[in-house]
């Protein structure tokens, strides 16, 4: 007999200030983005793109992740969340460290500034990574999502350090090894360590459920969480003491082996799904899964062709632009109206009609929004690829759309007021 | 056994197999029942009158063809299918506003189309029409459709071998309705109304589930499963751990009242049934 413990929902002060946070910083990247579409055709490591690349990451990303996480932990784990407190915590030292991170980037003000900013980041993956460990208690009560959710949550906190370290050096050099190097340690921990486990781990619990479909392949995951942290580790310490090498390939490999028994997992849920519907919110993860796999195929040609910067280009704008937003866009919608959604009519009663969550936002808007944002990451993937400003800022018009459509309705979501008709 | 021009070809064949090769030896076009999955689509869905047309013969050769195994014809005369009059809605509407379907290809290759069908009658907007071509009128499928899901139909003989059926798709109960309210029925209750409501189905109208033990989606999964044996008359309680939003958002499109009573964290108790006429 399962055990009938109830988790009770975070307060909201816990997980709505990140979606609010997020989607403005979704806004802000485009904008961004579209001051300086130039960025987009030179090397990767110039000031525009270091603050454009850590909106992304740490303020959308990021900061949606947080919210959603925050959210899910108690669903997943069946458990209250260890301290909304903490929670709550986490978003200041977030905003306040991801703004001053960007702001100094965008200035290359190397610094205190930008260390402070490194720091709060820093503060803000130590309380996640405790929030997540003690609400998962996965010491007493074992899954695989389970240690995904730490190990990436690990990742996050091995990431911001690293990334600390580089902000220091760029002010204080002190490594004796090169700059760019690590930076492709940091930017690869954050990706495949932190981004990919995350999305696995939670991807692998949440799509059977929205599909009803179960997968009997648990295996396929095992496999999933040795490849990815194996091929990670050993392109860390390899790239850390002997330089990225050709050796590289064999750590992509492994990375890519381990992601293709994911999406074989998934396939094995999605195929055995009762629920036939497939909504727009789907149809985004169905896209960004396509953008991981196009930018794993990407990175022989990174690798072997440095001088040409618009690989690595569009390594990162697939993976940001194409993946890790095309996520967040559509599953944005299938947990922020229903969180608001308790908020506001879980405990009426008394004869009372009720909207459903899908009625709190337009559902009209989110098939634009697909559909822009299929139309600006090719044009922006063809813009990088040849090298084209023209073709870059007509994408980047349209990735602003894409960011006006999405916050309408994040706002228009969390603007609802509770209707209740007489 | 007693024929007329309203029996079906598969009670036929159920009631002597011989029957297929008499029908058959009639005429030419009705060659196509020997082929074993064919004749599963079709024989259940054509009547002797049906067969007829199609073979383009009249129904008593058929008869006659029958009559040494037994079968005995009584002229029914015509099986009340006075003209139609063309409805209203089909006037004034171009070929545009129309979705077509063309089963026949479907049919020759021996698949069955109704899966298809029900699909792409689906994906026609409400208060849209449909059409079906096939070589015979689906009787079936508009008792099937005109039960629920379409306003009314009307049949158009082309030709021996077209029929074009047309199906007017329903608008939505009370698409009528202003106000971000309309078109759904949950109901969050207090204790007084949600026992009024519960006290129309008693025990012999209700069944009763609980699925608060089990992990998700697994309510979810219960839930719809005894959704789909429900008896029109009768409801479904059950006892839950939390507003099920997904699962309301699922049913949303179907014709379900849902009654919610939150008694507290963890527990609730809904009521689900189809709104009676």
């Amino acid at each position: 007999m399962a055990d009938i413990n109830i988790a009770k929902a975070p307060p909201a002060s816990a997980v709505l200030p990140f979606y609010a946070t997020g989607s403005l910083a979704f806004c802000a990247l485009c904008l961004l983005l579209f001051l300086s579409p130039a960025s987009l055709t030179t090397h990767y490591f110039n000031p525009h793109l270091l603050a454009i690349v850590h909106t992304a990451a740490l303020g959308w990303g990021t900061m949606i992740i947080f919210g959603a996480a925050h959210q899910l932990l108690p669903v997943i784990c069946q458990e209250d969340l260890f301290s909304p407190g903490m929670a709550t915590f986490s978003w200041y030292t977030l905003t306040s460290g991801a703004f001053l991170l960007i702001w100094s980037f965008w200035n290359m003000w190397v610094g205190w500034i930008m260390i402070t900013g490194g720091s709060l980041v820093i503060l803000s993956a130590i309380m996640y990574l405790i929030n997540v460990l003690c609400t998962s208690r996965i010491c007493k009560k074992y899954t695989l999502q389970k240690l995904f959710l730490v190990t990436s949550g690990c990742w996050l906190l091995f990431t911001t350090i690293a990334g600390l370290l580089l902000a220091i050096n760029l002010a204080f050099p002190f490594f004796s090894k090169n700059h760019l190097d690590i930076l492709k340690l940091h930017a690869h921990a954050g990706l495949a360590g932190w981004f990919l486990q995350l999305i696995t781990g939670v991807s692998s619990k949440l799509v059977p459920m929205f599909l009803l479909g179960k997968s009997s392949k648990e295996q396929l995951l095992k496999y999933a969480y040795a490849l990815q942290n194996a091929g990670m580790a050993l392109f860390l310490l390899d790239g850390y003491f002997m330089g990225v090498g050709n050796r590289v390939i064999i750590y992509i490999i492994l990375v890519l082996t381990g992601s293709i028994c994911w999406i074989l997992y998934l396939y094995d849920a999605y195929k055995h799904r009762v629920r036939k519907k497939t909504d727009t919110q789907m149809k985004h993860t169905f896209i960004s899964m396509i953008c991981l796999v196009c930018s794993f195929a990407l990175l022989p040609l990174v690798y072997y062709f440095p001088d040409s910067h618009q690989w690595a280009l569009l390594y990162g704008t697939l993976l940001f632009m194409g993946w890790v937003t095309g996520i967040i866009l559509g599953k944005t919608f299938k947990t922020l109206p229903f969180i608001v959604w308790n908020g506001h009519y879980k405990n009426l009663s008394g004869k009372i009609k009720v909207p459903l969550p899908k009625q709190l936002y337009n559902e009209g808007l989110i098939v634009w929004q697909f559909r822009l944002y299929i139309a600006a990451l090719i044009l922006l993937s063809a813009g990088v690829i040849t090298r084209n400003l023209f073709v870059i800022r007509i994408a980047l018009g349209i990735w602003l759309a894409v960011a006006a459509v999405y916050i309408y309705n994040v706002l228009k979501i969390l603007m609802h007021k509770t209707t209740v008709p007489q | 056994m007693q024929i007329n021009g309203q029996t079906k070809i598969s009670d036929i064949i159920k009631a002597n197999k011989a029957g297929i090769d008499a029908i058959v030896g009639v005429a030419k076009p009705l060659e196509r029942l020997k082929n074993p999955i064919l004749r599963k689509v079709m024989a259940s869905r054509v009547t002797l009158t049906e067969a007829a047309k199609m073979g383009g013969c009249k129904v008593q050769h058929l008869a006659d063809a029958l009559a040494p195994l037994g079968f005995v014809f009584e002229d029914t005369g015509a099986p009340g299918q006075a003209v139609k009059q063309r409805p209203v809605w089909l006037e004034n509407v171009s070929g545009w506003d129309i979705t077509f379907f063309d089963v026949r290809p479907v049919i020759e290759n021996g698949a069955d189309p109704l899966k298809e069908i029900l699909h792409r009658f689906k994906e026609v907007d409400e208060g849209k029409i449909f059409c079906i071509i096939n070589s015979f009128v689906p009787t079936p499928l508009i008792h099937l459709l005109e039960q629920e899901k379409a306003e009314d139909s009307f049949v158009d003989q082309a030709t021996d071998t077209a029929f074009y059926t047309y199906f007017l798709k329903k608008k939505k109960a009370n698409a009528v309705a202003v106000g971000p309210h309309r078109d759904k029925k949950i109901i969050m209750d207090d204790e007084p109304a949600f026992q009024a409501i519960c006290a129309n189905y008693a025990d012999g109208k209700r069944k009763e589930i609980d699925v608060r033990h089990l992990e998700m989606p697994g309510p979810m999964e219960t839930i719809l499963a005894e959704l789909e044996i429900l008896p029109d008359n009768m409801a479904l309680f059950v006892h839950h751990k939390r507003v099920p939003l997904y699962l309301l958002e699922e049913i949303s499109d179907r014709n379900i009242e849902v009654h919610i009573r939150q008694i507290g964290e963890g527990n609730v108790k809904m009521l689900l049934f189809k709104p009676p006429k």
